[in-house]
């Protein structure tokens, strides 16, 4: 009798052991937002099912386009010396790469995820800044077809970012490298490694080569999907810049990761996607207090306006959502602005531009 | 719920309030931190769909962790030889297999090695595990956890006694 009872309040304070570890082991995860994504896939079943038909036409659409672009985009990567894929104009959010949901309890997947055999590749690219810095890195996804494993995607990624991997067209785009520099990425689960072919230009300033080589840290770890630092070398020495060593770089923490990303991105529309009304515009934000004017603009017409509100403040970025209801067809171009707290001045601002079908 | 207007409303304060919960939760079923998000992120896409059907935030909330159980089960089934063959690569003396020598030192129970915990909740039963975490990460009731698991309350009350009681066998505590 008594050793149950001991046995007992042993098993209690086990629990109590138990809760705060999981809690202090869970707690360290900090995961990427998702919420662009997540709204961008897919409609409530009640009003999907009155647009099936435009549905399925559009996935008809999709698959014959995919079908068309895979060809050619098998093409062009056969002949890339690295290999890997070239992005496709087309854009898109990322969607979940597993199978996970049991097919008896869980609804069948969203059309976002069925295109298999294409990846939506995180590229971190170099956009202009802000006043007090001039360069900066803003988040895009390209549709690719899969590379493969994580080696290959970061390796995609990698030569995407560089001059002959084609830009994304991105509002204040940058290109901090010089033409015809290549890269050979190695992956491990302790450390991933860019070797460059040669180093960067002369002529950037010790912050534009910072965020130059931080643009190659973001994106070859999203590829990768790994937490882990990169060395960054150049094939026969020398720094990656006129005054940055080679040597290994990290993403910043959350809380200090403005010093790399804009203000403000933009996830979902797009840029140059189609999309159906109503519109939400969904994206990550990092500025005073939260908040942030926004404008839609048709042509040069600004034809609705407001402030969006993040779900958190700065140092960390937090996800917006913008209502833009349903909008008649055309074409559109939303524009958000980071307001400087010294003197109202616009201090950053990125758009995109979509079309509503 | 209503349209779609409320549901992007809707799910994005589901989001907001549940997101980093949500992947920590599969993350500790799972040990994967983008097959979480990816769990996660499916289980959202799903709530998002069927929102017309749910009745309210609270049944909505018992169906995303629903799916987000069900899906994680369902990665550990398709990884299952992949774990294999990592355990095998990791070497006996890492094994969680070996970790069966308990300690006696009471006063040191609260210290829990995290990463011992981790390996020791790894080798339990699918459904030991899940109560596990649901109970004692997600502080929900036997109620709720019977919900989300789609079990009687008295199943999740078994399966939390065995599974504690496991885990405690096979952990060394300091």
């Amino acid at each position: 009798m008594n050793d149950d009872l001991d046995d007992l309040g042993q098993l209690r304070r086990f629990e109590e052991g138990v809760r705060m570890s999981l809690h202090d082991k869970a707690d360290r995860i900090h995961p990427e937002h998702r919420l662009g994504a997540i709204l961008e896939s897919e409609a409530p079943a009640k009003r999907r099912s009155a647009y099936w038909l435009i549905g399925a036409a559009a996935v008809f659409v999709l698959v014959a386009a995919l079908s068309v672009g895979y060809l050619l985009q098998n093409h062009t990567t056969a002949s890339m010396s690295s290999g890997a894929a070239a992005p496709q104009k087309d854009q898109a959010v990322p969607s979940a790469g597993l199978t996970p949901a049991d097919a008896s309890s869980q609804p069948e997947r969203s059309s976002a995820t069925v295109a298999s055999g294409s990846w939506a590749m995180p590229l971190y690219e170099v956009v202009t800044g802000t006043p007090t810095q001039a360069w900066l890195l803003n988040r895009t996804f390209v549709s690719v077809p899969d590379p493969g494993d994580r080696g290959q995607r970061a390796q995609a990624a990698v030569t995407a970012l560089l001059p002959n991997g084609g830009h994304t067209d991105i509002y204040g785009y940058q290109q901090p490298w010089a033409p015809d520099t290549t890269a050979v990425v190695s992956v491990t689960d302790s450390q991933i490694g860019i070797v460059l072919n040669q180093a960067g230009p002369s002529g950037l300033t010790a912050d534009q080569q910072r965020i130059a080589v931080q643009s190659l840290v973001w994106t070859v770890t999203a590829a990768a999907q790994l937490t882990v630092p990169v060395r960054v070398e150049v094939a026969g020495g020398g720094g990656a810049f006129d005054t940055t060593p080679a040597g290994v770089y990290s993403r910043p923490d959350s809380s200090t990761s403005y010093t790399d990303l804009v203000p403000i991105w933009i996830d979902s529309p797009t840029q140059g996607a189609t999309v159906t009304a109503p519109v939400t515009v969904t994206g990550q934000a990092c500025v005073f207090e939260a908040q942030f004017p926004w404008q839609l603009l048709k042509g040069t017409t600004v034809v609705a306006s407001g402030t969006a509100t993040a779900s958190g403040g700065c140092p960390v970025q937090s996800p917006y959502s913008i209502s833009l209801g349903a909008r008649p067809s055309g074409t559109y171009t939303i524009r958000v602005q980071e307001i400087s707290m010294k003197d109202g001045s616009v201090s950053y601002q990125t758009q995109v531009t979509f079309t509503v079908a | 719920m209503a349209t779609r207007g409320t549901a992007t409303e809707g799910i994005s304060l589901l989001y907001e309030s549940h997101w980093a919960g949500l992947v920590r939760l599969v993350w500790l079923l799972l040990h994967d931190q983008q097959a979480a998000e990816d769990v996660a992120q499916d289980a959202y896409i799903a709530t998002y769909r069927n929102w017309d059907r749910l009745r309210d935030e609270e049944a909505a909330v018992a169906y995303l962790r629903r799916c987000a159980v069900n899906g994680a089960r369902s990665v550990i089934r398709h990884l299952v030889v992949v774990r294999r063959e990592t355990q095998a690569e990791a070497g006996r003396a890492d094994a969680a297999g070996r970790l069966t020598a308990p300690s006696s030192d009471e006063a040191a129970l609260l210290r829990l090695d995290g990463d011992q915990l981790m390996a020791a909740l790894a080798t339990l039963p699918d459904r030991q595990r899940e109560v596990i975490v649901l109970r004692y990460y997600s502080d929900l009731s036997e109620a709720q956890i019977a919900e989300a698991l789609d079990i009687s309350p008295g199943s999740v009350k078994t399966h939390a006694y065995r599974g504690l009681r496991a885990l405690r066998d096979r952990m060394e505590v300091r």
